[in-house]
């Protein structure tokens, strides 16, 4: 910052300035802030006509389209915006539905080789488990329910074998498993 | 508001984080002209400086997230720009240095920054002259000799040394007196 011995900073007192230190002798020393090595007057002189010429510069300023700007700071997609990242929540619904799918999988993939009998044309169907999947109770399982509650505005409003419904604000996310379980008489 | 209260702007940046419609207005009056500054210093090209300006802005508005709020907001901002600075100067590349070689010479008159009627003149006069540093002197001058920041401050916002800082604004001024020198004689001559 500047201080008690500084040539001043301002625009009226600028041309004062310059006027003053280049009617010293040119070569004399001439500190230009405290913790500077001294300069000599010429030195003091440009520098002072370049912060005088950047005290006068003033950008006009023309403000975009309002609602542009505050859809942008909101995390909307305002179309002249381009297409934006998806947000933090959405991103973890994703990964949380992936998640799910594969449990589902995994576990219809399990039951085939825990109960063989159940792909045999004959099996009993009582053997087949055809429970809906909580997918709320499996997430809660997985313990990957701590991101979902950090977010009071995303709810689970539907959750089956097949899809996961969500809903934050306005916004409705269906994710639809890619390999949903299947129905007892498909086997 | 002043841009010379920290703590208002810090609180119309929080206002900002926000989305509160009037803030963002308010935010883009009272930085832009700032910002627009900061090119201009540092890149020290006039339609370079609009166009970064512009980005500076809406990239300082997706970024705010980033900024923590303990902290001064007016540093934060500087870095920011002076980062998308460099970036901005390294995609200029040959074309920039090759200006940049070309325009060591120095200027024959320089217009006086009072008249407001010769700011087109100023303007061009001022970034000629800036051209004439290097990049990395260009960055200490404007933050130390013209933005007044202190040598331990734009050391702290260019992230490097006080001695840095010290023997950069030197052979800025130099350079600046090379420049600058022999249109400022008659004025001063006159002057005295």
């Amino acid at each position: 910052m500047t201080s008690g011995n500084d040539i001043p900073h301002g625009d009226d007192e600028l041309l004062d300035g310059l006027r003053a230190a280049w009617g010293e002798a040119l070569d004399a020393p001439l500190p230009l802030d405290a913790d500077d090595e001294p300069a000599d007057a010429r030195t003091a002189a440009a520098v002072h006509w370049a912060r005088a010429a950047w005290n006068a510069q003033s950008a006009p300023t023309t403000v975009p389209d309002i609602d542009d700007l505050v859809a942008r700071r909101r995390g909307a997609t305002p179309a002249a915006a381009g297409v934006r990242a998806p947000a933090p929540w959405v991103r973890r619904a994703v990964a949380a539905a992936a998640v799910v799918t594969l449990l589902f999988s995994a576990s219809f993939w399990m039951d085939d080789r825990t109960h063989p009998e159940a792909t045999t044309d004959n099996a009993p169907l009582a053997q087949v488990d055809t429970q809906p999947v909580d997918a709320a109770t499996n997430l809660e399982a997985l313990d990957i329910t701590a991101p979902l509650d950090t977010e009071p505005d995303v709810v689970v409003t539907r959750a089956d074998s097949e899809s996961i419904e969500l809903v934050s604000g306005a916004v409705r996310l269906i994710l639809v498993t890619s390999s949903p379980m299947l129905d007892s008489s498909d086997r | 508001m002043t841009s010379d209260d920290p703590t208002a702007v810090d609180e119309l940046i929080a206002s900002v984080r926000n989305g509160d419609a009037e803030a963002i207005d308010a935010w883009y009056r009272l930085e832009h002209p700032h910002v627009h500054r900061l090119c201009l210093g540092m890149l020290a090209d006039a339609t370079e400086a609009d166009d970064l300006a512009q980005d500076a802005m809406l990239h300082l508005l997706d970024k705010l997230d980033d900024w923590d709020a303990r902290r001064t907001y007016r540093p934060w901002r500087t870095t920011v720009v002076v980062n998308l600075c460099r970036d901005r100067w390294r995609r200029l590349g040959s074309r920039a240095r090759a200006e940049e070689r070309a325009s060591l010479e120095p200027l024959p008159s320089v217009p006086d920054p009072s008249h407001a009627a010769e700011a087109a003149e100023v303007r061009a006069a001022l970034t000629k002259a800036l051209r004439s540093l290097t990049p990395r002197e260009r960055e200490v001058f404007v933050l130390r000799d013209l933005e007044g920041n202190s040598t331990r401050e734009a050391a702290h916002l260019l992230e490097i040394g006080e001695s840095s800082v010290r023997s950069l604004l030197t052979l800025a001024r130099r350079r600046l007196r090379e420049v600058l020198g022999p249109a400022l004689a008659p004025m001063g001559g006159g002057a005295s």
